[in-house]
């Protein structure tokens, strides 16, 4: 575990001295930011101009009146962000040789992609706090916040992050281009995506492909419903990319 | 019996469709500098990463320490430091924190990492660069980063894959006097296709050639591996090169440049009895006579020509 812990210190270490780590959080919180502000200020316009603003909550971090939330807005460019980050992963160290520090040294295959993982996780945790940022300034100034509700989409939108980071990996580990790993990643992304519009005539089909869609998934979290089928999908699917 | 470090035992390794290596066993011992030889795409580079765990053999078994690199990687990893060809470096790093980083994954325990970082940094003579960001270095001293790295967790076999390829003549001095001062305590392995390399460093050599063993044995065997059958002689008042021919033992004669003659022998006791004796009685002055060694790069090629056949 300490190995572990020490592998993915460093590469958070090497992840941050490049400038790749700070534009995509940059981008990421300007993105996010813009997103929040326009619908908070749509509902203090409501707010202002009707005396109240009707399932605040809901229209600020789901869907609502004024088109899709923050939460399913994230979800739709989450894919983005994540190859650039993962590309290089394993990518860089298999072209540079560097590799051979780790396969030379007492640690074994799964610790060195468990180290990797982890520094993901812990990017995955940075872009979580700046949405927390505007969770906390919804909780603190919307009357009756729907917590529990908005927590579950949170959590539906870390998962998401989660599974979305092992395909990167997987992908990065298959390649020392770190080019083609982010385009693999993509159309990893983009067939998870689609899959579930496919076959929807066949009604087994259709109960696999929507099963096997990464965006019906977590958009149940964000629908406030927190099923077992959807907690278990994503351990699934970062388990069958580990291997 | 001598405790082996290392154990080859048939191993083989391919590469999709083609061999790289194909059934190779050798020992080597505890101590010593041992030279791995032989010609570019020869199999060296693919053998010293199965005997360092980064890739893993197609057929055979490899032991380090008399650990079984594939049913205890880990436990036979802990006794290898490894130099690949390309330094494995992490250029944002300063020498301090990436030799830091290689003592934490090579288990040193937390409390000594900061001595064997700096007494690595000491033996490499890198102790000035301490705060330097590794990129910013030359060639030479990434280098020296590199065999610090491989060290620092006194291994009991360092591994170095070509260790002065692309060194200027003054850097390659220091990295052989580095790596011989690393071997008084430990074993070395090191692959070249430099033979003044192997002559200048090593005590021990093990050519490879089209992924065979072709000669494992000291520097000396492998100097005498082809048999002399010339004789060397210079004299200051030479006879004709006839009268030479004439002498009982010698087979055939060339005259060289400055009245020097290349003698080829059946019996080298009986022919050079038989010079001393003519010289003498001639008054010849026979000033130097000496047998003619093979050069190194005559014993290559016929080791690379015997692989081949």
């Amino acid at each position: 575990m300490k190995v572990i812990y020490k592998i993915a210190k460093r590469e958070l270490q090497m992840l941050f001295y490049s400038p790749i780590a700070w534009l995509l959080l940059l981008c990421f919180a300007i993105q996010t930011g813009i997103i929040f502000s326009e619908l908070f200020g749509s509902l203090v316009r409501d707010a202002n101009e009707y005396g109240h603003a009707w399932r605040a909550s809901k229209t600020l971090f789901a869907f609502g009146d004024q088109g899709e939330g923050l939460w399913i807005q994230v979800q739709s460019f989450l894919y983005f962000y994540i190859p650039l980050l993962t590309m290089g992963m394993v990518s860089k160290d298999l072209s540079s040789g560097s590799i051979k520090l780790l396969y030379s040294s007492p640690i074994s295959s799964l610790q060195i992609i468990l180290g990797k993982y982890l520094c993901m996780v812990f990017y995955a945790l940075i872009l979580m706090a700046i949405l927390s940022i505007y969770l906390i300034i919804a909780w603190c100034t919307v009357e009756n916040f729907e917590e529990a509700w908005i927590l579950t989409g949170f959590l539906g939108v870390f998962l998401q992050t989660c599974t979305y980071m092992v395909i990167g990996i997987f992908m990065s580990s298959l390649t020392s281009y770190q080019i083609i790993a982010a385009v693999g990643t993509f159309l990893i992304f983009m067939l998870m995506s689609m899959v579930g519009g496919m076959g929807q005539q066949y009604d087994l089909v259709r109960d696999i492909t929507y099963w096997l869609c990464i965006n019906g998934r977590s958009s149940t979290f964000i629908q406030g419903m927190l099923c077992s089928e959807d907690l278990i999908y994503f351990p699934v699917v970062i388990a069958m990319f580990w291997h | 019996m001598e405790k082996s470090i290392v154990k080859v035992e048939h191993v083989s390794h391919r590469y999709s469709v083609q061999w790289a290596v194909r059934d190779i066993s050798f020992e080597i011992p505890q101590r010593g500098i041992y030279g791995l030889l032989g010609s570019n795409g020869a199999g060296k580079s693919t053998v010293m990463n199965i005997i360092c765990g980064v890739i893993k053999q197609t057929e055979g078994c490899v032991f380090i320490d008399g650990k079984d690199t594939r049913l205890d990687p880990i436990g036979a990893k802990l006794h290898i430091g490894f130099l690949p060809q390309k330094p494995p470096l992490y250029g944002d790093l300063t020498v301090e924190e990436y030799l830091s980083h290689t003592a934490d994954i090579r288990w040193v325990p937390e409390q000594d990492i900061k001595t064997a970082v700096n007494e690595v940094l000491d033996l490499c003579a890198i102790s000035h660069f301490r705060k330097r960001l590794i990129k910013n270095l030359s060639g030479g001293y990434q280098q020296r980063v590199g065999i610090a790295q491989a060290i620092i967790h006194k291994p009991d076999l360092v591994v170095f894959d070509e260790p002065t390829n692309g060194l200027d003549p003054n850097q390659i001095v220091e990295i052989r006097h580095l790596i011989r001062d690393i071997a008084e305590e430990r074993t070395v392995l090191l692959s070249t296709h430099i033979l003044r390399e192997v002559q200048a460093v090593c005590d021990n050599i093990l050519m490879i050639e089209q992924g065979k063993l072709v000669f494992m044995g000291t520097v000396d065997e492998f100097d005498n591996y082809i048999v002399p059958n010339t004789i060397y002689l210079t004299m200051k008042n030479a006879p004709a090169i006839e009268v030479l021919k004439g002498i009982t033992g010698l087979t055939s004669v060339e005259k060289l440049e400055n009245g020097a003659f290349r003698a080829h022998f059946s019996d080298s006791q009986e022919a050079m009895e038989q010079i001393v004796e003519q010289s003498a009685a001639n008054q010849w002055h026979l000033t130097e006579m000496r047998l003619e060694k093979s050069s190194l790069d005559t014993i290559f090629a016929e080791l690379s020509k015997k692989a081949r056949r």
